[in-house]
């Protein structure tokens, strides 16, 4: 759990360098297997589905629909003074899922089913994350 | 299962927030707490476990830390590191090395201190969760009961059952932490932390320390008239962890549960108490769901339907579970079997069940990426 001041920031890493090079040129892509043809998300090493090293990246529209959702009122420290705010679970229409927040300043209109369009927020300088608005 | 893994007594420490103590102090008092109870001296020891800790430091060496804080030069030695599901499954663990005939008494000693010196999370959650601010488990959760609610209707009122009855039983419990009693309306009225999770469906961090001997079955009825055996035991991991679209509702108790039931010869309807692993109320309205006490959906039918006191058809967390007691950190889910012993030993005190033979205690570790919790142990204790 965060407990400091600071919004935390992501760290690519040797194995998610490829899924953030492709957030910062606002073309997202996921992992997709291409000896089973599964898609993952969050991006592992190996496929999750068969264990194959053999991993592409495909493209995704950012057309996605709300799985679930929570309006954060009580955030910790680093989030302070945005609350409410929206924490998703969107179910892209590509097969996965992902986490973000809804920008919107209305959250009750956050709801599962809802339709979502994803958008790319400057994080640090040199890092965008993926965020999605209302449809 | 037979009687052949026996635990021959315990000691949970007084819990406190902020204690300023170090976690060696709490592992300890754990430990030589279980030692006085049962009788047992160092020399008799040949095995220790321990668990992964949020606080102290997470040393990669913890056990041999900890087996060098108690002075001891046990033969066997581990570290679990599932969580809150560690306490659980280092009894299990404990059984598993004394039948190999790698140990025969092992001390099994948990401690943590997670309001002094709280852990930095590391690993993906830091690059896939927190820069969206769900605010930790109970954002995570969040996400859970709001799906469940699409799918099933709303648990809250089940949830707010859970939390009462669970307060009452703190309430008898002079180690609980938080004795004061809740109504309904406390209940309502308790802060939203984010949608679908109020303030008094968490667990509160303390600092604590629990700890059990756990032996063959013949040395523990040497040690002990009141002897309580391990007779069914499962754990599932990672549930559904190939699928991209998961149904975050469901849980590895799918799995565990019935496996571990079915090991003891049990049937629910057996069951005469279940302490289950409460981080939030919500766990438990899956939990009976998925260890198979109602159909999936049916918990909060069968939350409301059910006596759930310590006098009741099936009494729940008798000693206020973790969310009324305090939740030292990742030695917390030691509460649940040390609370189910001291009721098969005739020792709950104003909270006794009458004369129970059985308990189903469970053991919940970590959040997954978008789905559900990670670890699921489920454990049957019997005299
Ligand atoms: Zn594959």
């Amino acid at each position: 759990m965060m407990e400091g001041k600071e919004r935390p920031v992501p760290v690519p890493t040797s194995i998610t360098r490829r899924f953030w090079d492709s957030v910062n040129a606002e073309a997202l892509a996921i992992p997709r297997c291409r000896d089973c043809g599964a898609v993952h998300f969050y991006p592992h090493a190996l496929c999750p589905s068969c264990m194959s090293p053999n991993l592409d990246q495909v493209p995704v529209s950012g057309n996605g629909t709300i799985y679930s959702y929570t309006i954060i009122r009580s955030p910790q420290p680093a989030f302070k003074g945005m609350e409410p705010y929206a924490v998703v679970n969107v179910e892209l229409d590509e097969g996965v899922r992902i986490m973000a927040n809804v920008r919107t300043d209305d959250v009750e209109k956050v709801r599962i089913g809802v339709r979502v369009k994803m958008i790319y927020e400057q994080s640090t300088d040199d890092l965008k994350i993926p965020q999605f608005v209302l449809a | 299962m037979d009687r052949e893994i026996a635990i021959a007594g315990y000691y949970e420490a007084p819990s406190k927030r902020k204690s300023g103590r170090d976690i060696f102090d709490w592992l300890s008092e754990a430990a030589s707490g279980a030692m006085r109870a049962t009788g047992v001296e160092k020399a008799e020891i040949d095995g220790l476990i321990t668990n992964a800790a949020l606080g102290g430091g997470g040393s990669p060496f913890w056990s041999i830390l900890a087996a060098e804080a108690l002075g001891m030069s046990p033969g066997w030695l581990e570290s679990v590191d599932i969580g809150g599901g560690s306490p659980v499954a280092a009894i299990a663990r404990a059984g598993a090395a004394i039948k190999a005939g790698f140990a025969e008494t092992v001390l099994v000693a948990m401690a943590d201190v997670p309001t002094i010196e709280p852990k930095k999370q590391v690993g993906y959650r830091v690059e896939f969760e927190e820069a969206y601010g769900p605010a930790g488990p109970p954002g995570l959760f969040g996400l859970i009961v709001n799906r469940y609610k699409h799918q099933y209707g709303d648990p809250g009122e089940a949830m707010c059952k859970i939390a009462m009855t669970q307060r009452r039983h703190a309430e008898l419990n002079p180690l609980a932490l938080l004795r004061t009693p809740m109504t309904r309306e406390d209940y309502y009225a308790s802060k939203i932390i984010g949608e679908g999770i109020r303030l008094l469906d968490c667990v509160m961090h303390c600092d604590g320390g629990l700890a059990l001997i756990v032996t063959s079955g013949k040395r523990a009825r040497q040690l002990t008239d009141k002897p309580v055996y391990l007779t069914g035991y499962s754990e599932s991991h990672n549930f559904d962890a190939a699928n991209p679209l998961p149904d975050v509702t469901k849980t590895g108790f799918s799995v565990s549960g019935p496996k571990a039931l079915a090991m003891a010869g049990l049937r629910h309807d057996d069951v005469d108490q279940l302490q289950p692993y409460d981080d939030f109320t919500v766990a438990l309205v899956l939990a009976v769901e998925d260890l198979g006490f109602c159909a999936k959906g049916e918990g909060p039918a069968f939350i409301a339907a059910t006596d759930l006191s310590h006098l009741g058809k099936l009494p729940l967390n008798t000693g206020g579970g973790q969310i009324s007691a305090g939740q030292p950190g990742l030695s917390a889910g030691m509460i649940q079997p040390v609370e189910a012993i001291r009721q098969l030993r005739g020792e709950g005190g104003d909270r006794q069940i009458p004369n129970p033979k059985n308990a189903l205690v469970t053991g919940i570790g970590y959040v997954n990426y978008l789905r559900n919790w990670n670890t699921s142990v489920a454990a049957v204790l019997e005299v």
